[in-house]
C-alpha cells in the first residue's frame, strides 16, 4: 500500500510539471499568434512575449511549487476527512452494540489493569536503576563459612584492610556496619535511630555526595576521632523540618554530643531504607582485629574487571589469609554485585507474578478474539456489501482498526484506573522485602507500557476481522441468506475451537503453578519452628555506653549492664499477665551472629569454625518454649562468680560431638575461656523456616554480656501479648526514661512474616488462576452456545431422522470435551516445562508433583463438563420442527 | 501606462484577479486582457506575476482550477472564483477601499469614488 502512494505522488508530480508547462505554453502561443497578426515576425513576437515573462524559469518553478503545495494540502484534507468519518462510524457501531462493546471493554480493562499493576511493581522494584553512580560496578565482598555452609558473612576489620591491600580488582573499598543509637531531644520520647558506621569514603565509592554540608573527612575517621554525623534525607525531613541550618548543630546520640556535618541525598537508602544516619567507623589498621566479624565490605570494581574475575581473586586472597591466620579458618570469599543482592531475592517472585498476569491477559484477549470472530461472522453480510460497493481493502482495514483501537483505548483508561487501585492492593499483601526496595507507583514508564500493550492489542484485534473479511466469499455472502451463509465462515469454526483449547492450556499452566505455590505455603506453614510462637511479645532497646559503661578490659564484669537486665526481668515478671521474661541478643527466626569457637575436649589448636551464638538470660528456654533434651538449663543465680556454663542445641551436639556425649565437654569462644556444656535443647529455626536449624550455642548473659548493640526483651504472656506491650514499655522506662524502645512485635507476627513471600505469591497466583479458569470456561461456553445456535438446522434434521435428546446432548458434550482434553494435555505438558523455571520458589514439593497435576486435571475436567452442560441442554431442547420450518 | 511590479502591489494583484473572476471563469490570458481592458489600458500585469499569483490563489482555495477548451479550440486552464474566494474578495475590497480613503485624506485629495 505505501508503494502505491509513493507512485501516486511521483505521478502527480510529473502531471503538475506538464500541466504548468501546458498552461504557460498556451498563454505564450496565443500571445505570439496575436502579435504575429499585428505584423511582427514569429521570432520577434516570441522574444517580446518571453521578455514580458521576465525570468521564465523562475515563474515556471514558482507555479510548480504552488501547485505541489496545493496537491499536498488536498491530500491531507482527504486523509483527515476519511479518518474523521471512520471515527464517527466506529462510535456509531459501538453504541449500537452496547452489550458487546461493554463485555469486550470490561474484559480488556481487567486484563490490562491487572497487568499494569504487576508491571508497576516489577518496574519500581527491579527495573528502575539503582541510585548509585555506575551501579553495576558496585559489589559486596562477603566472607562465607565453609563449616556452616553460609554464603554471606561479615568480615573482620583486619580482613577489610587485608582485602583492600591485596586486591587489584577494585578501585576502592569501604566497610560499614549497622547499629542503633538513641537520639535524645529536649522534647518528646527518645528516638531510636538506625545508624550506619562507615569508612569516610563510602559516599565517594557509591558516587553520591551529600545534598548539603559535606561528607566525612579522613581526619574524622580515625580511632577516637571527633563525633560527627550525616543525616539521611528522610530523617532530616521528619525530625529536623528540612532546616538547611541544621549543619553545624550538635545533637545528643547515646548521650554523646555529635556535630551534624551534612545531609545525604534523598533516595540514598544505603545500607537499607531504615538507615537514619551515617557516622564514621573510626577504625584503623592498628586497631583492627581478626575477630569478631562485624563489618560488610563493599567495593567498586576497576573499569573493565568483571565481578567474576574479582571473585576469583578474592577467593585466592581468602585462601591466603586462611593459611596465615587461624582466625580465618574456613572463611572463603564471595563477590556479589550489589544489584543482585538487593534484588535477587525478589526477582524470581516478581517475574513469576508477571508471567502469571500476562497469561491472564492473554486468556482475556483470546476470549475477546473469539467474541470478535463470532461477531465478524455475523457481520459477514454487512462487510460483503461494503466490499461490493467499492470500499477498498485498505478502507475496511482502517475501519476495523479505528473501532478496535477505540474500544481498546477506553478499556486501557479503565485499566489504568484499576491498576492504581490494584497496585495498592498488591502492595498491601506484599512481603517486606518487596516494599523495602524502590518506589512503586504508576508513573510515565508504567503508562508507556500500558500504551504499548493497548496498541498491540488494539491493532491485533483490528486486523482479526479484517483477515476474516478477506477470506469471505463475497458472492456467496450476498446470494445466500442468514443461516446457510455461515458456511462461508464454517460452523466447524476450527480457529475458534483452537483458541479455546489454547485458553484451557494456559489456564492449566496457571492452575498447576498456583497449586504448587500454595502447597509450598502450606508446607512452610506446617514447619515446626522449634519454639512456642503464641503469646510471646518482643521489643528491642539499646543501652548507651555513656550510661552503661562497657570496658572490655574488665569484661565480663559490667555491673551497670548486668544490674539493669536483672532488674528489668524482675520487674517485667511482676507485671500481672506476664508468665516469664527473658533478654536475648536475638529472637527466634533472626539470623543473629556467629562466633568462632573451640571444643576443649578435642585437640586445642583445632579451631572448629563458627557457630551461631545467642547470649541469653537463663529464663530464655522457658519463655521461648525450647524443649530440654538432656542435661539441665542455666540457673537464675548464675553469674560471673559461678562456674561458666553454655547450652547447645541438638544440631550442635550431633555435628560436633557425633554420637558421643556433649555434656561435660567445654566450649570456648571470645577467647580461651572454657564453659561447660550443661544441657542440650531442641532446635529452633534461626535462618527462616526454609533452612534447617544450624548448630547453636547459648551463653549466659551475666557471664558473657554482648558488645554494645540493640538487644531483645521477650515476654511470655498469659493471653494476648499486644495488650501488655504498653505496660512492658513503661517498665523499661521506669528503669531508664531515656531509652528508646523499638521493633515492638509478637513472635506470631514474626512467624507470619517468615511466610510472607510465599503467601504473597501463593494468594496472587491463585487469584489469577481462578480468573483464568473462569475466562476459559466462558470461552468454552461461548463457542459451544454459538455452535448450537448455528447448527439448529443440522440438529433438527438429526432429530427428525431419529436421534434422541441424549444423542444430541452427547454430540455437544463430546465437542466441548474434545476441546477441553486437547487443551488439558497441551497445558499439562507445558506446565511441566514452565514449573521447572521457578523451582527455587518451591518448598517441600517438586515441580512435577503428580498429585498437583492430577488435581488440576480433575478440576478442569469437571468444570469444563459443567460448562458444556448448559449449551448441550439447550441443544437437546431444540424442537426439530422449528429449524426445519424456519429455513 | 504603468507596469504593476509584482512585489509592490502583491495583495492588490490578488484583489484584481479575484474581481476579474467575479463575472465568470477565465483562463490566465483572458484575465490579463480583461484587467488591461477594464483599466483603459492603464494597468498591464506582468505574466511573471500573474501566473504565480493564480497558482497561489488556487492553492489557498480562493479560486478553483479546471482544464477546458479555449475560444481558439485549444486546451487551457480556466480559473473560477470559489465561495471562499468570493467572501474573501468582499472583505478585501472593503479593506482596500478604506485604506485608500485614509491615504487620500492624508494627501488631501478627493478620490473618485467618494461621495
Amino acid at each position: 500500500m505505501p508503494w502505491r502512494r509513493i507512485r501516486g505522488i511521483l505521478d502527480s508530480s510529473r502531471r503538475i510539471d506538464s500541466d504548468v508547462e501546458q498552461e504557460l505554453s498556451f498563454h505564450i502561443e496565443e500571445k505570439v499568434a496575436g502579435l504575429v497578426t499585428e505584423g511582427r515576425s514569429e521570432a520577434e513576437a516570441h522574444r517580446e512575449v518571453m521578455e514580458s515573462f521576465g525570468d521564465y524559469r523562475a515563474v515556471e518553478a514558482a507555479c510548480r511549487e504552488y501547485s505541489r503545495q496545493r496537491v499536498e494540502r488536498q491530500g491531507w484534507k482527504m486523509m483527515s476527512d476519511t479518518w474523521g468519518h471512520d471515527i464517527r462510524l466506529a462510535f456509531r457501531t459501538i453504541r449500537r452494540n452496547p452489550g458487546f462493546s461493554a463485555v469486550v471493554a470490561i474484559t480488556l480493562a481487567l486484563g490490562i489493569g491487572a497487568t499494569t499493576a504487576v508491571f508497576s511493581i516489577v518496574n519500581g522494584v527491579l527495573l528502575e536503576p539503582l541510585p548509585y553512580a555506575d551501579a553495576d560496578e558496585l559489589t559486596f565482598i562477603w566472607q562465607n563459612d565453609r563449616a556452616t555452609g553460609t554464603l554471606r558473612e561479615s568480615a573482620s576489620t583486619s580482613d577489610f584492610y587485608d582485602f583492600r591491600e591485596r586486591s587489584r580488582s577494585f578501585r576502592a573499598m569501604a566497610m560499614y556496619s549497622q547499629t542503633s543509637v538513641n537520639l535524645t531531644r529536649s522534647d518528646g520520647e527518645p528516638q531510636r535511630l538506625t545508624a550506619a558506621v562507615v569508612t569516610h569514603d563510602l559516599g565517594v565509592i557509591l558516587g553520591v555526595g551529600p545534598q548539603i554540608g559535606r561528607s566525612i573527612s579522613p581526619e574524622e575517621d580515625v580511632p577516637n576521632g571527633p563525633n560527627v554525623v550525616l543525616l539521611s534525607d528522610r530523617l532530616w525531613r521528619t525530625s529536623f523540618e528540612a532546616d538547611p541550618g541544621v549543619v553545624g548543630r550538635t545533637v545528643s546520640l547515646d548521650g554523646v554530643p555529635t556535630a551534624i556535618i551534612g545531609v545525604l541525598q534523598p533516595g540514598l537508602d544505603f545500607p537499607s531504607k531504615a538507615t537514619d544516619i551515617w557516622m564514621p567507623i573510626q577504625q584503623s589498621p592498628a586497631t583492627a582485629a581478626r575477630n569478631p566479624h562485624w563489618v560488610t565490605v563493599v567495593g567498586r570494581l576497576e573499569p573493565g574487571i568483571s565481578a567474576a574475575r574479582a571473585h576469583t581473586e578474592m577467593v585466592q586472597i581468602a585462601q591466603d589469609l586462611e593459611a596465615e591466620f587461624p582466625a580465618n579458618v574456613n572463611r572463603g570469599a564471595f563477590v556479589e554485585p550489589v544489584s543482585d543482592f538487593l534484588r535477587g531475592d525478589v526477582r524470581m517472585t516478581l517475574w513469576v507474578l508477571f508471567g502469571a498476569v500476562l497469561t491472564v491477559l492473554l486468556i482475556a484477549c483470546v476470549n475477546v478474539a473469539n467474541l470478535l470472530l463470532a461477531r465478524g461472522a455475523a457481520r459477514a453480510r454487512e462487510t460483503a456489501i461494503y466490499a461490493a460497493l467499492g470500499a477498498g481493502y485498505g478502507r475496511l482495514l482502517r475501519r476495523f482498526l479505528v473501532e478496535s483501537l477505540m474500544i481498546t483505548g477506553v478499556a486501557s483508561i479503565g485499566g489504568v484506573a484499576l491498576a492504581v487501585v490494584g497496585t495498592e492492593a498488591l502492595l498491601a499483601l506484599a512481603p517486606a522485602q518487596v516494599l523495602a526496595l524502590g518506589e512503586v507507583r504508576v508513573d510515565r514508564v508504567v503508562l508507556g507500557f500500558t500504551l504499548l500493550v493497548s496498541v498491540v492489542i488494539g491493532v491485533s484485534f483490528g486486523l482479526l476481522p479484517a483477515l476474516q473479511a478477506s477470506r469471505l466469499d463475497l458472492q456467496a455472502q450476498l446470494k445466500e441468506g442468514r443461516v446457510s451463509g455461515e458456511r462461508g465462515t464454517g460452523s466447524k469454526m476450527p480457529l475458534r475451537r483452537l483458541l479455546v483449547a489454547a485458553e484451557i492450556a494456559m489456564s492449566v499452566v496457571l492452575l498447576v503453578s498456583a497449586g504448587l505455590l500454595m502447597t509450598t505455603l502450606r508446607n512452610l506453614q506446617s514447619v515446626d519452628p522449634g519454639f512456642r510462637a503464641a503469646n510471646l511479645l518482643r521489643m528491642d532497646y539499646n543501652l548507651p555506653v555513656s550510661r552503661y559503661p562497657r570496658d572490655f578490659a574488665v569484661w565480663p564484669d559490667w555491673p551497670e549492664v548486668n544490674q539493669f537486665h536483672h532488674e528489668l526481668v524482675r520487674r517485667v515478671e511482676a507485671i500481672p499477665g506476664v508468665e516469664s521474661a527473658t533478654i536475648t541478643t536475638n529472637h527466634p527466626l533472626q539470623s543473629g551472629f556467629t562466633n568462632s569457637f573451640s571444643i576443649n575436649s578435642q585437640p586445642a589448636d583445632r579451631n572448629q569454625g563458627e557457630m551461631t551464638t545467642r547470649i541469653v538470660t537463663p529464663g530464655y528456654f522457658e519463655t521461648v518454649g525450647l524443649e530440654l533434651v538432656s542435661g539441665r538449663l542455666m540457673d537464675r543465680t548464675d553469674d560471673t562468680q559461678t562456674p561458666l556454663v553454655v547450652v547447645i542445641n541438638r544440631a550442635a551436639a550431633e555435628r560436633y560431638f557425633g554420637g558421643g556425649d556433649a555434656l561435660g565437654s567445654t566450649l570456648s569462644f571470645w577467647g580461651p575461656i572454657p564453659r561447660e556444656v550443661i544441657g542440650i535443647v531442641g532446635n529452633e529455626r534461626i535462618h527462616g523456616l526454609h533452612a534447617e536449624a544450624p548448630p547453636t550455642m547459648y551463653a549466659n548473659m551475666y557471664q558473657a554480656p554482648p558488645a554494645p548493640g540493640s538487644i531483645t526483651l521477650m515476654v511470655e504472656t498469659a493471653s494476648d501479648p499486644t495488650g501488655l506491650s504498653a505496660s512492658v514499655r513503661e517498665t523499661i522506662w521506669s528503669l531508664d526514661a531515656d531509652l528508646a524502645v523499638f521493633n515492638v512485635s509478637t513472635m506470631e507476627q514474626t512467624l507470619r512474616d517468615a511466610t510472607a513471600r510465599e503467601r504473597f505469591i501463593g494468594v496472587v497466583s491463585t487469584v489469577f488462576s481462578g480468573v483464568a479458569l473462569f475466562l476459559a470456561l466462558l470461552g468454552i461456553h461461548g463457542v459451544l452456545s454459538y455452535a448450537v445456535a448455528q447448527r439448529r438446522h443440522e440438529v433438527g434434521i438429526r432429530m427428525a431422522l431419529g436421534a434422541t435428546r441424549r444423542d444430541v446432548l452427547g454430540l455437544i458434550v463430546s465437542q466441548g470435551m474434545a476441546m477441553t482434553i486437547v487443551g488439558l494435555v497441551i497445558g499439562l505438558v507445558a506446565a511441566v516445562a514452565v514449573t521447572r523455571l521457578f523451582g527455587s520458589l518451591l518448598f517441600g514439593v517438586e515441580p512435577f508433583d503428580v498429585r498437583a497435576y492430577g488435581a488440576v486435571a480433575l478440576l478442569l475436567g469437571t468444570v469444563a463438563l459443567l460448562a458444556t452442560a448448559l449449551p448441550a441442554r439447550k441443544a437437546s431442547r431444540i424442537d426439530p420442527m422449528t429449524p426445519l420450518r424456519g429455513e | 501606462m504603468g507596469k504593476v511590479e509584482s512585489d509592490t502591489l502583491y495583495g492588490t494583484l490578488n484583489l484584481l484577479i479575484l474581481k476579474t473572476l467575479a463575472e465568470g471563469p477565465l483562463h490566465g490570458l483572458a484575465i490579463s486582457r480583461q484587467i488591461h481592458a477594464s483599466t483603459s489600458d492603464k494597468l498591464k500585469i506582468e505574466e511573471g506575476a500573474l501566473y504565480p499569483a493564480l497558482h497561489r490563489l488556487e492553492r489557498d482555495e480562493l479560486v478553483g482550477g479546471r482544464w477546458g477548451i479555449s475560444e481558439t479550440r485549444r486546451r487551457a486552464k480556466f480559473y473560477k472564483l470559489t465561495k471562499k474566494g468570493r467572501s474573501h474578495l468582499q472583505r478585501e475590497m472593503k479593506r482596500w477601499l478604506g485604506h485608500a480613503s485614509a491615504v487620500a485624506a492624508v494627501l488631501d485629495v478627493v478620490p473618485a469614488w467618494s461621495d
